[in-house]
């Protein structure tokens, strides 16, 4: 791949631009992004939607969505009307290949600009669009395509997907969005790892004992009700979050920092995952569904009372699994993966547990062995678990943290940018370091696929956990059955 | 507080009046009272040559003790249980006469720790006169440095105490051992298995070591004139730390073990060799400067000087050990008077990673250190690079502490004073934070043949001025490796 550039002129096209996600993401990340003079100065923006609005309509829409989304310092009058100057609107209807002609004349001459097309739609849409903008022109060498999730249902269906894009775009031109990956600490995964020559030997089964990768939600489904009771868990955030997370600890150093070097290594790993299938399943995972409880001091309705979930659903809200990566790095190295809703904190987080040191000086033992905990959100750091000596007199050991608090680190001059932000700048620039690639879309659902029929053959049910509370009873077990526990 | 054990003794206290025992000593054995760390048949025999009422003595000491203490730890009830425990003894060391009446003092029943805060050159005096007036028998002796002032004169020393005590019952004191963070050490190297890993020459570029002291010579003409800084720290200080950083794990903490394990680092110091002197040390002495805004005087213009000396107030070098373990990785030592703070630190400096992958421009920032702060503010300090905040093209790097600070971590615990740690050690018969013969031999025979060389280069001290970094010369010491001192200027 060559190297990325900015270009100078650049389209990007919002299909499903008055939805949640056009309205509450990729609008204010826009809106930041020109704000800050980092868009292309030639750049415009159209979103594409059902609705029946006029442009004076829709700019109202957006402009009361990013109001409130961005902060009150950060909105400026001045400039949001140089924003809503490069914003514009165009009812249409995605699954009818007249629209697209319609849209092609609209944009008049596209001739060495940049197009992006951001598919904030459903699924179900991402192949009669594609196949629409080739044969309305709009799919040229200088086109892109930004696929959100969910990319699939399972293998076969991602496969369908992926072909049917396939046929229109090539890969280098394919933008597949996994959000964490844009998100800093996810990034700082990259510099930890191999930018510090002190973590990588110890990076290894030899001094590894195991790993936990958790991200917890106190949310619960709110208005997504009807997609997740058909995704749950599994699909909605372990076989992309979680498992890119697993990827960024368990890979190898790329050979170079750009996109295909990183994302080979990360393939690597997905395809050294050792299958869960038919029993082991009983095993290896545990699946939750959230009861009635209460999260800061409110009490909350069961899953089963959520809007748009059918009152017998089965769909777990929970997961807690056993990974193995089977190769020369990890081989016996537990990846303990958890996610779920309605649990007591919101916290995304991953530990690295190390083994303890061969022999102990202290009588009674050592302590715990070292920890390395880089905490995603909330709160952004890093942390090192240490034994060090009880001050005062006598030689005791307990446990002391360095930490490194990146919000405190850093210049408080500097803004926090969200993930979309950076995402959608990578994407203008021909970046596809922090998308996901085909290859790697496929063998996470073919690892996942496994667990899903292994849950329906031997009648799996998820357990009910309580709202507020971590999970349920058997995840805790799941690793108290090898010696270990959660952490926190 | 972890329980510790409390055992009872009689600590006679040779040069009860000397600056050492005034300033050091008896605040802390105060600070042990407060916290009921000495046994309540504990008693402390004050032993000075001055004549005169024994209160008098005792007037001076308390007054001495409520300056040397702070007011918020001062606590009249303390002080007067403390008072009960003192007696005062006037008695010349080396007149045998005067041990009759320390006889009579002593009682038979509790074990006696004698503690010598007086020139090493009275210790054998002291000890034959204790063994004549049967006063060695399960004795143990407390050794100031310093212990003679190369190897022969400080085997003389050895030799003369060892007549009458075994060393089992030989505790030499360098104060560096019982500070928290040098014990520290001991934890954070062998009850962590991320650092323990990686404690070898395939990890780890370079060490660093330095001792700064920004006060000058501060009237001790008498003993730092003939010593000079590498006798008066490198010898012990310094030497103590690079042993508790390049040692081997020992099997267990008793005192042998771990000082076997140190005499190994001693013992694979090489030698400077005489052609070398020039390139890997340099010698300082500083002049006339600023210090705190103030002008300062420099060495040969204190009060009381000796208008020609050539004794060294600086010294950096460049050490290396042969063994498997450190091949390769050379140690920079670095010490000296009237620097521009007080900084005792310990920085190791791991290699890059074999194969960098982010933008060029950065590469040469790449680096992982370990920080030991050991005063002022002790503390820990892992240096790491992380991704820089921000939308920049590519990925960005920075370097991050991730640091632990006691006096934050602990800011609820009083973290004792060096004196009261090893006091306590003694009183317990635990030797491991006291230095053995062997070691304080093969140190200075280390030691001695650096200064026989600088005698026959007869090279003057190069001149630093007061509240720099030492000589220019000590930049390019570690410069002609590529390298230089971490946090200067």
């Amino acid at each position: 791949m060559s190297t990325p550039a900015t270009p100078t002129s650049c389209d990007i096209l919002v299909f499903g631009g008055t939805g949640d996600l056009a309205l509450h993401k990729l609008l204010p990340a826009l809106y930041r992004l020109h704000r800050e003079d980092r868009l292309p100065a030639d750049t415009r923006i159209f979103a594409l939607a059902r609705s029946a609005l006029d442009n004076a309509a829709f700019l109202a829409l957006a402009e009361r969505n990013v109001r409130a989304v961005v902060a009150r310092s950060e909105f400026a009058a001045e400039q949001w009307k140089g924003f809503a100057a490069r914003l514009d609107y165009l009812a249409m209807d995605a699954s009818q290949s007249a629209d697209f002609g319609r849209l092609a004349r609209h944009l008049k001459s596209s001739e060495g600009r940049v197009l992006v097309h951001y598919l904030a739609t459903s699924p179900s849409l991402f192949a009669p669009i594609a196949q629409n903008l080739s044969i309305a022109g709009l799919a040229g060498p200088q086109a892109r395509i930004v696929l959100e999730k969910p990319l699939g249902h399972s293998l076969d269906s991602a496969r369908a997907i992926n072909q049917s894009i396939g046929r229109v775009f090539d890969e280098s031109r394919v933008f597949r969005i996994d959000h964490y990956l844009g998100k800093e600490t996810v990034q700082n995964l990259m510099a930890l790892r191999f930018a510090n020559a002190l973590f990588e030997p110890v990076w290894r089964a030899a001094h590894i004992d195991h790993v936990q990768i958790s991200v917890n939600e106190t949310l619960g489904v709110e208005n997504r009700g009807g997609y997740y009771d058909h995704a749950g868990a599994m699909r909605d955030m372990v076989q992309n979050h979680l498992l890119q997370l697993l990827c960024l600890v368990a890979m190898e150093a790329p050979v170079r920092f750009d996109a295909e070097a990183v994302r080979n290594e990360k393939l690597k790993v997905l395809q050294a995952l050792k299958p869960i299938s038919g029993l082991d399943v009983q095993d290896k995972t545990v699946r939750g569904q959230y009861a009635a409880g209460r999260i800061g001091g409110q009490e909350v309705p069961a899953y089963y009372f959520e809007k748009n979930v059918d009152n017998d659903s089965d769909t777990e809200t929970f997961v807690a699994l056993q990974a193995e990566v089977e190769n020369w790095r990890w081989a016996g190295v537990p990846f303990y993966l958890r996610t779920g809703k309605r649990m007591a904190r919101k916290c995304s987080e991953i530990v690295i547990q190390f083994k303890p040191v061969p022999h102990s000086l202290i009588d009674g033992g050592g302590g715990p062995a070292n920890r390395l905990w880089i905490r995603l959100q909330p709160e952004e750091r890093i942390s090192v678990q240490l034994m060090a000596k009880t001050p005062g007199k006598g030689m005791q050991l307990e446990p002391v943290e360095l930490d490194l608090n990146l919000a405190e680190a850093l210049s408080r001059n500097k803004r926090r940018w969200d993930a979309y932000e950076r995402l959608l700048l990578d994407v203008i620039e021909g970046d596809s370091t922090l998308f996901m690639r085909r290859d790697e879309v496929e063998a996470a659902w073919g690892w996942v696929d496994p667990i899903l029929a292994g849950w329906r053959e031997h009648y799996q049910s998820p357990r009910p956990y309580p709202a507020g509370s971590n999970g349920p009873e058997q995840a805790q077990l799941l690793l108290e059955l090898q010696g270990r526990r959660w952490l926190e | 507080m972890p329980d510790v054990r409390v055992l009872p003794c009689t600590l006679a206290l040779f040069g009860a009046l000397g600056d050492l025992a005034l300033r050091k000593l008896f605040p802390a054995l105060y600070q042990l009272d407060r916290e009921n760390l000495l046994h309540r048949d504990t008693r402390v025999l004050a032993l000075a040559r001055d004549e005169g009422a024994p209160a008098e003595h005792l007037a001076t000491l308390e007054q001495r003790l409520r300056l040397a203490v702070p007011a918020k730890e001062w606590d009249d009830v303390v002080w007067q249980r403390f008072r009960e425990r003192l007696d005062y003894l006037s008695m010349d060391f080396l007149d045998p006469q005067a041990y009759v009446g320390l006889r009579e003092a002593v009682d038979d029943e509790l074990p006696l720790v004698a503690y010598f805060a007086t020139p090493a050159s009275v210790f054998g005096g002291i000890c034959e006169n204790l063994a004549a007036a049967g006063l060695a028998e399960r004795t143990r002796v407390v050794l100031e440095k310093p212990i003679g002032h190369d190897l022969e004169s400080s085997r003389e020393v050895n030799e003369a105490v060892a007549r009458f005590f075994p060393e089992s019952r030989i505790y030499r004191i360098d104060h560096y051992l019982g500070k928290e963070t040098v014990q520290n050490l001991i934890a954070l190297r062998f009850a962590n298995s991320l650092f323990e890993t990686q404690w070898n020459q395939n990890h780890i570029s370079h060490v660093e070591i330095t001792v700064a002291e920004k006060v000058g010579i501060e009237g001790r003409w008498g003993y730092f004139d003939q010593a000079g800084q590498l006798r008066d720290m490198v010898q012990n200080h310094l030497l103590q730390l690079l042993c508790l950083i390049a040692m081997d794990p020992p099997s267990d903490l008793s005192a042998d073990s771990i000082r076997d394990e140190k005499v190994k680092v001693l013992r694979a110091l090489e030698p400077i060799p005489a052609e070398q002197l020039a390139s890997r040390v340099v010698r300082g002495q500083y002049t006339a400067g600023f210090s705190d805004g103030k002008a300062v005087p420099g060495y040969l213009e204190e009060e009381h000087a000796n208008r020609d000396s050539d004794a060294e107030t600086f010294v950096a070098l460049r050490v290396d050990i042969r063994n498997w373990r450190w091949s390769g990785v050379p140690f920079y030592l670095r010490t000296g008077k009237r620097m521009p703070q007080k900084l005792s630190q310990i920085v190791i400096h791991f290699k890059e990673p074999p194969h960098y992958i982010f933008a060029p421009e950065q590469r040469s920032l790449i680096s992982n250190r370990l920080i030991i702060r050991l005063q002022p503010d002790e503390g820990i300090s892992l240096q790491v690079m992380t991704k820089d905040q921000g939308l920049g093209k590519g990925m960005q790097l920075r370097t991050g502490p991730l640091q632990l600070s006691f006096s934050e971590t602990y800011h609820a615990a009083r973290i004792p004073d060096a004196y009261e740690r090893l006091l306590l050690e003694v009183t317990q018969g635990n030797q491991y934070l006291f230095v053995r013969k062997d070691e304080v031999e093969f140190a200075w025979k280390w030691c001695d043949q650096l200064i026989a060389g600088w005698e026959r280069l007869s090279e003057a001290p190069k001149p630093y001025p007061a509240g720099s970094w030492g000589p220019v010369a000590s930049v390019a010491l570690v410069a002609r490796d590529g390298r230089s001192w971490y946090g200067d200027f």
